[in-house]
C-alpha cells in the first residue's frame, strides 16, 4: 500500500490552494488545453467585465479608436481640411480647401429669408457680407456619427470651422502622439528599470541618478525648449518639430517607469524561482528575459494606461500656452482646438460688442466645451479602465 | 574523511566552509560587523548516500546548501565535487597537521611553523585545482548540471507566468541539450517519474497544490540527471501525508538515479525517516555529527538532546521529559565567546565560556563538539562524562 | 532537571527519556465522569464559495461539539476546511466570494447563525454550473453588529503567523491594551474609581515593602507588594512594584518618596473622575447592547426595544462626555487610564512567562521574535477569560523548541485558566501533546471524532489510519513511510457518496454512492465511515 510515486489516477483534478479562508478556485477540465494563456486571459476579462466603470470607459475608449480609425482612412490628409467658405452664391474668393457651403445672409433689420440664414449686422449702412458671427449649427456631410458637422463661424473671416471634423481628426493625432510618447517611454524605462534593479551596485545607483534627474525636469519646459533650441539649430518644419516635441516627452517620461520596474525587479530577483534558474546555469541575460521581465512588467501596464490620457492634456497646455507647435491654432488636434477657442475668444466678444445686438451674436460655447469634453472623456475613459485593469489582474481579487 | 561505506566514492566534501555576511551601518554605510552565518562546517558525502543538516533557523544550515552549488560565494573555505581519492587523501593529512596544531589569534589561524606553511600551501594547490570556487565559469556551467537545489517553499520556486511545460524545459534549454521536441519529450518523461499526469504540463504553477509543486520542482531537478541534490526543507511547507509522499519518491528516485542528498531540515523526525546520516548545527556551526542510528539513540550534545526532547511525539500516551532551553538563539553577530552554545546550555561548565571545543570523533564515526567529551576515541571508552550539574539528561541508562 | 528513566528494553527502539505517562494526564483537567456544558455547539454546517471556476463546497454538513475546559483538536490536511471552520464559526468568512449556506452554531446556547437564510437567496443559472447568489446586505451588517457581543469576548482567536496579526506601528502594552479596554473595560475604570492611594494601610505596607526589597527576598516581596496592591485596591499595583524592583539596579534606593511618586497614578483629578464616570457609563452601555445581541440570537427574536432603550441613554452619555474631550484635556483625563493599561497588560505578560515584561511591553511587535509574539497574541487572546478559544495553527511557523515552549505554555494555561481551546492544525504530534478530544476533517467533513487516548490508539476511519501511519517518528526508525495514495479532491466537484473513496484502500461500492452517517462506537468515540455503520454493535 505504500505509494512510491505512482499517483497514476487518470482523471485527478487538481487541487487548489489559497490562503485560509478562501478555498479551492480550480478548473475540473483535464482534458488537454493548448492555450492556458487564453484561459487566462478570458479570466481577465471575466473580472474586468464586472466592473460598471471599467466598461463604460472601455465603451468610450472603443469609439475614440473608431474615430482614429474613421480619422485615418476617411478623412484626408491633414491639411487646413475643415475650413469651409461661405458664399452667398458667388464663388469665393479664398481658399478654402474643404469646400463651399452656400450660406444666406441677410442685412440686420431685415427678416430673415429661411432656416440656416445668418444676419449680418449694418454698421454705418454698410452690410458686413463677409461677417459670419459664431453660431452652431449641425449638417450631416458623411455617414453619421463621423461625418457631422458643427458649423463655427469665425469672426471677422468669411469661413466655418468645421469643429467637429476637427475633433474627430484630432483624435488621430492625439492618440498617436500618445501611444507613441507612452510605448517608448514604458519600453525604455523598462530596460532601464531593468537593468538597474537586477544588477545593483554602481550600475544601480548611476542609472537612478539619471533617473533623478530626468524626473526633476519639467515636462512642457523641456518641450518649449527643445522647440526653440531646434528653430536655433535651423530644425524648422512641423514634423520636426513634432518629432522634437515627442522626443522631449520621451525624455521626461521614462523615469516614471524605471521607477516602478525598479521596485519591481527588486522583489522579483530575490525569489526562489530565480535562484532556481541560476543553479541550472542560467546566465544573467537570459533569467533577465525569461524570468525578471515577465514578472515585473505588470505595474507598467497600469501606468502606461494611465499615462496615455494624460499627453493629450499636455499637449493642450503647451499650446495654450501660446506656443505654436502645430502650424496654426486651427490644427485638428484636440489640444489646439480648445487653444484657439480660448485664445481667440476675447475677439469674438470684442468684435460682438461692436455688433451690439445680442442673439446675432451669441456666446461661442460650443468652442469651448468640445474640444474640452474629448479631452476629458479620453482621459477619464482611460483611467477607469486603467482601474479595471489593475484590480482584474491582481491576484488577490481574482476569485 | 567520515562515515560512509569504505569505498563508496565522495561526491561532495566542504572543508572549513565559512561565510560572513557583513552588516553595514553607520553614516556612510561602513561595515561594522559581520553576521557569522557559517563559521567553519566541514562534512562530506557519498554516493547514494543521504546527509540530514538539521539545526534551528539562523543556525546557518539553509546558507551551508546554497554555499556547497556556489550559489553563493564562502568567505572561506573549499568545497570539492568528486576529488580523486589521492585528493581526499592530501586534504585528509594536511588538514589533521594543521588541526592538531596550536592555534592562534580569533581566527584559529595555525601558528606559522615549516609544516603549518607546507600543509597551508599544498592545501592552496590542491584548491586551485579542485576546488569548486576556483572553477571557471565555463566549468562551472558543465558542473551545474550535475548540482541541483529544491527549495523549501514550493509557492515561489517555480515562476508563475512560465507554464509547467517551460519550467520544466529550462534546465535542458540552458545547456542546449536537445532541440524541441526533445526537450519535451524528456519533460513528459520527467513528470511521470514524480508521478504526475503529463497532461498537467500545459498548465501554470499556481493550479498546482504544495506536494505537486513540490514534485515539479524535484521533476525540474532531475533534469539534467545531477548527482549530487540539496533539498532544502522541501517538506517543511507541506502536510503530513503529502510529506509522505515526497520523501517516498526522493527514496525510490535515490534508488533509481544513484543520488546523493543533503536534505537541510529543522524537523529531526522527518530527518531520521530519510538520512543515512546527520549534522547537527548549531550558529555556525557543527556541533554533532553522525550515523543516524546514533545520533537518535545516544545523541551527546546537549543541544540535540534538547531538540530531540523537544519533538512532540504523536502519541499520547508517551510523555517526554522536557529539556525547556531558557532564552531565544543569540544573534549570529556577536556569537557567544568560546562555546556558542554556553547561554542556553543545561550542562555549562565555566570552560565553556572561554574555549570553543573542537570536533572530535568521541565514539567510531560520531564527531561531538562539546566540553563534555574533551577526549578523542581513544578515551571514548572512559568517557563517562563528569559534570558539575548532574549527568546529561537523555543519556542512555544502561550505557554509562 | 530532572534525568528520565527509560522503560523500554531493546535499543533498537529507545528513544532515550520517554516513559508512560500516567494515566490519565487529561483527568487532571476534568472530571473522568460527568461531561461539561456545552461551550460550543456546530451542528450541519455548510459553507460555501462562489468563484470564477464555480462553487466550491468547502463545508459539508460539519458538527462537533466543544465543552467547557476541553481542549478540541481539528486536524485536517491544508484544504479540508479547518480554518474554514474557525471563520465561519466567528462570521470572518468573506461575503462574497464566501457564504454560509445553512446550520447552526450555538455558542452558549446562542444561535451564533440565526437570520442565516434570510440574508442571501440562491437562484442557480441555467445552463452553467454557477449560482447567483443575492445578497441583502443590511441583514448581513446586522449580523456582523450582532457578532460583535461574540468576538474577543465570548470566542478568541489567535492565527497563524504572529507577526502578521500585529500592527506594527502601535507598541505591545498599546495593543493588549486595546484589547483589554474593549472588553474589561468597566472592571479596569471600576478599580481606578474606587482605587484608596490614602487609605492608611497603605503606608506601613509600603514600609514592609521597602523592607522585603533591601535585601532582595523574592517571597517577602512578593507578600508585601500584595499587601499594598489589596490596600490600594488595584490589583496590577503588585505587578508595578515587583516589576519597578526588578529593574532597580542595586545600588539605588527604592525607598519610600519613590513609591509615594509611584502612588501618584492614583489620585485622581476631578476632571479625570468625571471623564472616568462617563466613559464607563458609555462600556456599559456598549456591554447591554452585546448581551441584548446575545439575547436575540438564544432567543431567536428581535429585541427591539431594549436596543431602543439603550439607544436613548447613548445620546446624552456622549453629549455629557464631549466637552471632555477638547483637545488638550484627552490627553489629560486618558493619561491614568493608559497607565493602568501598561501595568495590567504587563501582568498579562507575566502570566504568558516572558521573561522582562516591562520592556517588552514597551517595544514594537517586531523587535520580538516569532514565539514571544504568539505569546503575546496568547495573553492578547486569554485577557478577557474567554470561555472559548480558537487557535488556528498557532506553532505552524515557529521552531520546534518554541513551539515546545508555547505549547506547555498552553497546557499550563489550560490548567490554570479553564478555558475551552479548539486547536486547529494539521500535526497530530500537537494534538498528542495537548488535546483532550480530536475532530478529523477530510474533504469539509468531520471523518472521525473520538478522545485523544482512543484515536490514537484505535483509529477507525481509513483516513485517521493513513494520517497516523505516514507520520515519521522520532522515536522508531522507519524504514519506508506509508503514505496514502492519491491527492486531496477538487471541491468544486466533490467525488458523490463518501469524498475519501477515492483514494480509500478499503473503499466499498456504497462508499461511491451514500454519504456515510455518523455513528458512534463508544467511548465517546464517532466515525463517519460504511465500514462501521449498519454493523451491530457487538463487543
Amino acid at each position: 500500500m505504500s505509494a512510491t510515486g505512482t499517483n497514476g489516477i487518470a482523471e485527478e483534478a487538481l487541487p487548489g490552494e489559497g490562503p485560509p479562508g478562501n478555498s479551492a478556485t480550480v478548473t475540473a477540465s483535464t482534458r488537454r488545453r493548448p492555450n492556458p494563456r487564453l484561459d487566462q486571459f478570458k479570466r481577465t476579462w471575466y473580472f474586468f467585465r464586472r466592473n460598471t466603470l471599467a466598461m463604460v470607459g472601455l465603451g468610450i475608449l472603443v469609439f475614440f479608436v473608431a474615430a482614429f480609425v474613421y480619422g485615418l482612412v476617411f478623412q484626408g490628409p491633414t491639411t487646413q481640411l475643415n475650413l469651409y467658405c461661405a458664399t452667398d452664391g458667388a464663388p469665393s474668393q479664398s481658399t478654402c480647401p474643404a469646400g463651399n457651403i452656400s450660406v444666406c445672409t441677410y442685412p440686420q433689420g431685415t427678416t430673415s429669408p429661411g432656416a440656416n440664414c445668418y444676419q449680418t449686422p449694418v454698421i454705418d449702412g454698410i452690410p458686413y457680407n463677409n461677417f459670419i458671427p459664431p453660431t452652431m449649427t449641425t449638417t450631416t456631410l458623411g455617414p453619421l456619427p463621423f461625418g457631422a458637422l458643427i458649423q463655427s463661424g469665425q469672426v471677422g473671416t468669411p469661413y466655418f470651422y468645421n469643429l467637429y471634423a476637427g475633433l474627430v481628426k484630432g483624435t488621430d493625432w492625439s492618440l498617436s502622439i500618445s501611444v507613441a510618447i507612452v510605448l517608448t517611454g514604458a519600453i525604455s524605462g523598462l530596460l532601464i528599470g531593468v537593468i538597474a534593479g537586477f544588477y545593483g551596485g554602481v550600475v544601480d545607483e548611476v542609472l537612478m541618478r539619471l533617473t533623478d534627474i530626468f524626473l526633476s525636469v519639467p515636462q512642457i519646459l523641456l518641450v518649449i525648449v527643445v522647440i526653440l533650441a531646434g528653430q536655433e539649430i535651423g530644425i524648422t518644419g512641423f514634423d520636426n518639430r513634432i518629432l522634437l516635441m515627442v522626443g522631449a516627452f520621451i525624455a521626461t517620461w521614462w523615469p516614471t517607469y524605471a521607477r516602478i520596474v525598479r521596485g519591481q525587479v527588486l522583489v522579483v530577483r530575490e525569489q526562489k524561482y530565480v535562484e532556481a534558474a541560476r543553479a541550472s546555469g542560467a546566465s544573467g541575460g537570459r533569467i533577465v528575459r525569461k524570468h525578471v521581465m515577465p514578472n515585473s512588467v505588470y505595474p507598467v501596464f497600469v501606468q502606461m494606461s494611465l499615462d496615455v490620457g494624460t499627453v493629450p492634456l499636455l499637449i493642450a497646455a503647451i499650446v495654450y500656452i501660446g506656443f505654436p507647435i502645430f502650424p496654426n491654432v486651427l490644427w485638428p488636434e484636440w489640444g489646439s482646438i480648445a487653444a484657439e477657442s480660448t485664445l481667440t475668444l476675447p475677439d469674438i466678444l470684442q468684435e460682438c460688442a461692436i455688433l451690439g445686438s445680442g442673439s446675432a451674436c451669441p456666446f461661442p460655447w460650443w468652442q469651448l466645451l468640445f474640444p474640452g469634453m474629448a479631452l476629458f472623456l479620453f482621459a477619464i475613459s482611460v483611467n477607469f479602465v486603467a482601474d479595471g485593469l489593475r484590480d482584474a489582474l491582481d491576484p488577490r481579487l481574482r476569485r | 574523511m567520515e562515515g560512509g561505506t569504505n569505498g563508496s566514492q565522495v561526491v561532495v566534501s566542504t572543508y572549513n566552509l565559512r561565510k560572513y555576511f557583513p552588516v553595514r551601518g553607520g553614516l556612510f554605510s561602513s561595515h561594522i560587523a559581520d553576521v557569522k552565518a557559517v563559521d567553519g562546517v566541514t562534512f562530506d558525502i557519498r554516493e547514494g548516500e543521504t546527509v540530514g543538516l538539521v539545526g534551528e533557523s539562523g543556525c546557518g544550515k539553509t546558507t551551508v546548501g546554497r554555499l556547497m552549488l556556489r550559489l553563493i560565494e564562502p568567505s572561506s573555505g573549499h568545497t570539492y565535487y568528486r576529488p580523486p581519492a589521492d585528493v581526499v587523501q592530501k586534504l585528509e593529512t594536511d588538514y589533521a597537521r594543521l588541526r592538531d596544531m596550536p592555534l592562534e589569534g580569533d581566527n584559529g589561524t595555525p601558528e606559522s611553523s615549516p609544516e603549518a606553511t607546507a600543509a597551508l600551501r599544498e592545501l592552496d594547490e590542491l584548491a586551485t585545482s579542485h576546488s569548486l570556487y576556483r572553477k571557471s565559469h565555463k566549468e562551472m556551467l558543465a558542473l551545474r548540471s550535475k548540482l541541483q537545489i529544491v527549495f523549501q517553499d514550493p509557492f515561489s520556486s517555480l515562476s508563475p507566468r512560465m507554464l509547467v511545460r517551460d519550467i520544466l524545459a529550462e534546465p535542458l534549454e540552458v545547456h542546449h541539450i536537445g532541440n524541441r521536441r526533445e526537450r519535451y519529450q524528456r519533460v513528459a518523461e520527467l513528470i511521470q517519474q514524480v508521478g504526475l499526469n503529463p497532461d498537467h504540463v500545459w498548465r501554470f504553477p499556481h493550479e498546482f497544490s504544495g506536494g505537486q509543486r513540490q514534485r515539479l520542482a524535484i521533476a525540474r531537478a532531475l533534469a539534467l540527471r545531477p548527482e549530487f541534490i540539496v533539498l532544502d526543507e522541501p517538506t517543511s511547507a507541506l502536510d503530513v501525508s503529502v510529506q509522505a509522499q515526497i520523501l517516498n519518491i526522493l527514496k525510490q528516485l535515490q534508488g533509481e538515479f544513484h543520488l546523493a542528498y543533503l536534505f537541510i531540515s529543522h524537523h529531526l523526525s522527518v530527518v531520521r525517516a530519510i538520512s543515512d546520516r546527520v549534522v547537527v548545527m548549531y550558529l555556525g556551526k557543527v556541533a554533532e555529527k553522525a550515523d543516524t542510528h546514533d545520533l537518535f539513540v545516544r545523541p551527546l550534545h546537549p543541544y540535540t538532546q534538547a531538540l530531540l526532547s523537544a519533538i512532540p511525539i504523536p502519541d499520547p500516551t508517551l510523555h517526554r521529559e522536557r529539556i525547556v532551553l531558557s532564552g531565544d538563539v543569540p544573534s549570529p553577530v556577536a556569537p557567544p565567546p568560546g562555546c556558542r552554545f554556553h547561554t542556553r546550555c543545561p550542562a555549562v561548565m565555566p570552560v565553556c565560556s572561554k574555549v570553543e571545543p573542537p570536533l572530535l570523533e568521541v565514539r567510531p564515526r560520531h564527531w561531538v563538539a562539546c566540553h563534555l567529551y574533551p577526549q578523542g576515541i581513544d578515551r571514548a571508552s572512559e568517557a563517562a562524562p563528569t559534570l558539575a550539574a548532574g549527568s546529561p539528561p537523555m543519556l542512555a541508562g544502561a550505557g554509562s | 532537571m530532572a534525568i528520565a528513566e527509560s522503560t523500554i528494553t531493546t535499543e533498537e527502539d529507545q528513544l532515550t527519556g520517554v516513559r508512560e505517562r500516567p494515566v490519565p494526564t487529561t483527568a487532571a483537567v476534568r472530571p473522568a465522569a460527568t461531561p461539561g456544558e456545552v461551550v460550543l455547539d456546530v451542528h450541519d454546517l455548510a459553507t460555501y464559495f462562489y468563484t470564477y471556476d464555480g462553487v466550491v463546497h468547502a463545508l459539508e454538513g460539519v458538527s462537533f461539539r466543544v465543552r467547557k475546559g476541553e481542549t478540541v483538536g481539528l486536524v485536517g490536511e491544508t484544504g479540508c476546511g479547518k480554518s474554514v471552520t474557525a471563520f465561519s464559526i466567528t462570521r470572518l468568512i468573506s461575503d462574497p466570494p464566501g457564504r454560509i449556506v445553512h446550520g447552526t452554531i450555538r455558542y452558549q446556547g446562542a444561535n451564533l447563525l440565526w437570520g442565516l437564510d434570510r440574508e442571501a437567496k440562491f437562484k442557480p443559472i441555467k445552463n452553467s454550473k454557477m449560482v447567483k447568489v443575492s445578497r441583502k446586505f443590511r441583514r448581513i451588517r446586522a449580523a456582523n453588529e450582532r457578532m460583535r457581543a461574540v468576538r474577543g469576548r465570548g470566542i478568541s482567536m489567535i492565527f497563524q503567523e504572529p507577526q502578521q496579526a500585529m500592527n506594527p506601528v502601535f507598541t505591545i502594552w498599546d495593543q493588549l491594551g486595546e484589547a483589554l479596554y474593549l472588553h474589561r473595560g468597566i472592571e479596569l475604570l471600576d478599580s481606578l474609581l474606587a482605587a484608596t492611594p490614602d487609605d492608611p494601610e497603605v503606608g506601613p505596607a509600603l514600609d514592609a515593602f521597602v523592607e522585603a526589597a533591601r535585601p532582595r527576598n523574592a517571597e517577602q516581596a512578593r507578600d508585601a507588594a500584595r499587601r499594598v496592591a489589596m490596600a490600594v485596591q488595584v490589583p496590577s499595583f503588585e505587578t508595578e512594584l515587583l516589576q519597578t524592583l526588578r529593574q532597580a539596579s542595586v545600588e539605588t534606593d527604592f525607598d519610600r518618596p519613590r513609591l509615594n511618586s509611584m502612588l501618584k497614578r492614583f489620585r485622581l483629578t476631578p476632571l479625570q473622575r468625571s471623564w472616568l464616570r462617563r466613559e464607563r457609563r458609555r462600556l456599559e452601555l456598549d456591554r447591554e447592547t452585546c448581551d441584548i445581541y446575545l439575547d436575540e440570537m438564544r432567543d431567536g427574536h428581535l429585541h427591539r426595544a431594549r436596543k431602543a432603550a439603550v439607544r436613548s441613554q447613548r445620546l446624552p452619555n456622549s453629549l455629557r462626555r464631549f466637552p471632555l474631550r477638547l483637545w488638550g484635556i484627552n490627553r489629560h483625563v486618558q493619561k491614568p487610564v493608559k497607565r493602568e493599561l501598561y501595568w495590567q497588560s504587563v501582568r498579562l505578560l507575566e502570566g504568558v512567562r516572558i521573561a522582562n515584561p516591562a520592556q517588552v511591553a514597551r517595544g514594537y511587535p517586531h523587535e520580538l521574535s516569532g514565539g514571544m509574539l504568539q505569546r503575546v497574541m496568547i495573553a492578547m487572546a486569554l485577557s478577557t477569560d474567554p470561555p472559548l478559544l480558537l487557535a488556528d495553527e498557532p506553532t505552524t511557523a515557529l521552531d520546534v523548541t518554541i513551539q515546545a515552549q508555547i505549547l506547555d505554555l498552553m497546557n499550563d494555561l489550560k490548567t490554570r485558566v479553564g478555558t475551552a481551546i479548539m486547536l486547529i492544525t494539521h500535526d497530530l504530534a500537537v494534538i498528542a501533546e495537548v488535546a483532550d478530544r480530536v475532530c478529523v476533517m477530510y474533504a469539509g467533513q468531520i471523518v472521525e471524532n473520538a478522545p485523544v487516548r482512543e484515536l490514537f490508539e484505535a483509529p477507525l476511519h481509513p483516513y485517521t489510519q493513513g494520517l497516523i501511519a505516514s507520520i515519521p517518528r522520532v522515536d522508531r526508525p522507519e524504514k519506508a513511510l506509508f503514505s496514502i495514495p492519491g491527492s486531496v479532491p477538487n471541491l468544486i466537484y466533490p467525488p458523490a457518496g463518501c469524498r475519501f473513496h477515492p483514494r480509500c484502500p478499503q473503499a466499498m461500492p456504497v462508499c461511491r454512492e451514500v454519504r456515510p452517517p455518523v455513528t458512534d462506537e463508544g467511548n465517546g468515540h464517532q466515525v463517519a465511515c460504511h465500514l462501521y455503520h449498519g454493523k451491530t454493535v457487538e463487543q
